[in-house]
């Protein structure tokens, strides 16, 4: 299975790297920002989709700031599939559980709910991540599963 | 337009919104002084983005001109009578044991013989080691001034400071303050609001005791006081046989010094390899893992109280602080050779003030320029010059007892000889009413003194506080060669206010442009 990863924190990345690549089946190519997200998307083809919901803009780098924050980068990727008939089954894995501020507020079951009612044809679910537990992995199994689908 | 695919960073996205600005001034003149407006601070924004890059690439640096112009004094006389050894052949028995000894192969069984000739040698190459690593002309003065002083502590506690997850002390070894900030949004019993207390006070205190750490044990000149210095120039015998081996009779004294400098340069390089491999690995780990450690203890009191803000903000905090971590690991690099670009002192200013407002983003700076030449641009040295302005302003924001500190810049020529200027740079501000002015007096003529003698050189490491000696050090680097006039500095307090006044001359080239107006470029040599 070809599965992208876009994801900004380095532990976080690093930790579903590892979850992802767990049978020699699976190759993981990562992305750190909405834009090298979105390019990887939009140049090669993957049986699944990994999204943080808020990432940079830009890839930060030392010279790089990233530009301006996307609280819900991951919607927007979803939102740029959609707009290019791109259908790659996508998971959301977040450590967040509300995004944006003040009107924008959302909360991550009213989000999934917003996802699943928008991307019905790829979208298949939030997993709350936390690095204090490892709960997470079994509900990225289950939301796999349900699919019909496995890594 | 910054989610387009068709940029590649913020850079590019900040560029294409100067060309649509530019093109509005001609499609809707009404708005005109808005664009321009927004065209000034766009470039002001990538001037100041440029000009910290360019700091950022010159933290680490060796003052070689400043070596090599000690040693001429300081050695040129010892190298002369070694020189001499070897003309009278002297050496010729040492050398042909030491090919003996070479000859048979691996390093430990190398034996220098401890003559005198070797003896002067080691004596020589040795003393121009130190002075590389030295506080006065070396590693250690620019990683004390660019690294130690304030700023790593600024840069690392930036992104724990944003999420309000780190307080401060209420006194210098008193107890860390209560974390107010998240202590105020739960909603439980006097006795969890106690516990929780704790949990962000250790925090505090643990990721402070990092950053200590990496400030005085790591970003150090291995020695025996600082055994965990990551800057390691131990010389072994290998390096003096390679030296005398490589130094024949018709070698320079210039030859030398490049020979030998040259080495201690690929000895920085490795020690930089090593320093930001460790940072990357084990520093940066350890500050994520105090984060991850503080999420654990506070989700005990998950079932309490709703932690999904507190817990948002450490995620947060982990993600801000990793990049942090990789922008403070690529100050780890030689410094850039070449000198800067022409700039201004508000320029200096401006760059200062950012770096300092990226630890502290309520410090002000207000700048007044009096009698100051239009087009009047410097060139050179500018992140020495920052180096100043950036310990003065870190002076402001930890020295002045004021919660929003703001440092008021007054800049003004003296133009009173042909072909030299004087910059005069008087930086003021207020004391808070926590600042005992008389200690604080007695403070200042303790260390004017010290200043006076010219005797200061063992206080620039250990310098932690005000910097008064690193500024003087630095500003001594700004003379004009060819004038007497040298660099000044004056300090103290009137009333409630702290004021610092430098004086820099700068010998002056008139440049014809394009358009025959004079510009001045101003060089500091």
């Amino acid at each position: 299975m070809r599965i992208l990863l876009v994801e900004d924190d380095e532990d976080k990345r690093e930790q579903l790297r590892i979850f992802l690549s767990n049978t020699d089946r699976n190759e993981v190519i990562e992305a750190k920002s909405y834009q090298s997200g979105l390019k990887k998307i939009i140049a090669e083809t993957f049986d699944l989709i990994v999204l943080d919901m808020t990432m940079p803009t830009f890839d930060v780098t030392p010279t790089e700031g990233g530009g301006r924050p996307q609280p819900f980068g991951g919607k927007e990727l979803l939102q740029q599939m959609f707009r290019r008939d791109i259908d790659t089954k996508t998971i959301v894995v977040t450590q967040f559980d509300q995004f944006g501020q003040g009107d924008e507020t959302t909360t991550l079951n009213e989000l999934d709910k917003l996802l699943f009612q928008t991307f019905p044809g790829n979208y298949l679910g939030i997993v709350p991540y936390s690095v204090t537990y490892s709960g997470w992995k079994d509900n990225f199994n289950r939301k796999m599963s349900s699919n019909n689908l496995s890594i | 337009m910054d989610t387009s695919v068709a940029f590649e960073g913020a850079n590019d996205v900040s560029n294409e919104r100067l060309q649509v600005c530019k093109q509005l001034c001609d499609l809707d003149p009404e708005n005109y002084e808005i664009y321009q407006q927004e065209i000034k601070e766009i470039i002001r924004r990538q001037v100041i983005s440029s000009r910290i890059q360019e700091v950022d690439q010159s933290r680490i640096f060796i003052d070689v001109p400043g070596i090599k112009e000690w040693a001429n004094k300081e050695l040129r006389e010892s190298y002369l009578r070694y020189i001499s050894y070897l003309k009278h052949g002297i050496a010729s028995e040492v050398s042909n044991e030491r090919r003996e000894v070479l000859g048979t192969g691996g390093r430990s069984a190398m034996s220098v013989p401890t003559n005198e000739v070797i003896a002067l040698l080691k004596h020589i190459v040795l003393e121009l080691r130190d002075s590389y690593v030295s506080a006065d002309y070396g590693l250690d003065r620019f990683l004390s001034t660019r690294i130690r002083h304030g700023l790593l502590e600024n840069q690392l506690r930036r992104p724990i400071e944003a999420h309000f997850l780190i307080t401060k002390k209420e006194t210098q070894k008193g107890p860390y303050l209560p974390n107010q900030y998240w202590l105020d949004e739960f909603d439980t019993t006097q006795a969890n609001i106690n516990e929780l207390s704790k949990i962000f006070s250790n925090f505090s205190e643990s990721y402070d005791n990092l950053i200590a750490k990496l400030n005085n044990e790591w970003i150090q000149i291995k020695s025996d006081k600082k055994a965990n210095g990551l800057f390691d120039f131990t010389m072994g015998e290998e390096f003096i046989t390679f030296m005398a081996s490589s130094i024949t009779e018709t070698t320079s004294f210039n030859d030398m010094l490049n020979l030998v400098l040259g080495k201690l340069d690929t000895n920085l390089q490795l020690n930089l390899v090593y320093v930001r491999e460790e940072f990357n690995s084990k520093a940066k780990k350890e500050a994520r893992e105090l984060l991850n450690k503080l999420q654990v203890n506070i989700s005990k009191f998950s079932g309490d109280i709703n932690l999904s803000n507190v817990s948002a903000a450490i995620s947060q905090a982990r993600t801000d602080l990793q990049a942090t971590f990789d922008r403070v690991i690529e100050w780890f690099i030689p410094s850039r050779s070449g000198s800067s670009t022409p700039y201004t002192v508000e320029d200096v200013v401006s760059v200062a003030e950012a770096i300092i407002k990226d630890g502290t983003p309520g410090f002000e700076t207000r700048l007044k320029s009096d009698e100051v030449s239009e087009d009047f641009l410097m060139q050179g040295s500018l992140p020495i010059f920052v180096d100043i302005l950036a310990n003065i302003f870190d002076n402001v924001v930890k020295r002045s007892g004021l919660d929003v500190p703001i440092a008021d810049v007054i800049q003004w020529e003296d133009v009173s000889i042909a072909d030299l200027h004087i910059i005069n740079i008087k930086v003021t501000n207020d004391l808070g009413p926590g600042i005992d002015i008389i200690e604080l007096e007695k403070e200042l003529a303790r260390k004017r003194t010290i200043l006076d003698t010219g005797d200061y050189s063992q206080h620039l490491a250990k310098d932690q506080k005000s910097g008064l000696f690193k500024i003087r050090r630095s500003i001594n680097d700004l003379h004009a060669i060819g004038f007497d006039i040298k660099s000044k500095m004056d300090f103290g307090v009137v009333g409630r206010t702290y004021f610092i006044s430098i004086s820099i001359p700068y010998r002056v080239f008139k440049l014809e442009t394009e358009d025959s107006e004079i510009l001045m470029d101003i060089e500091a040599e």
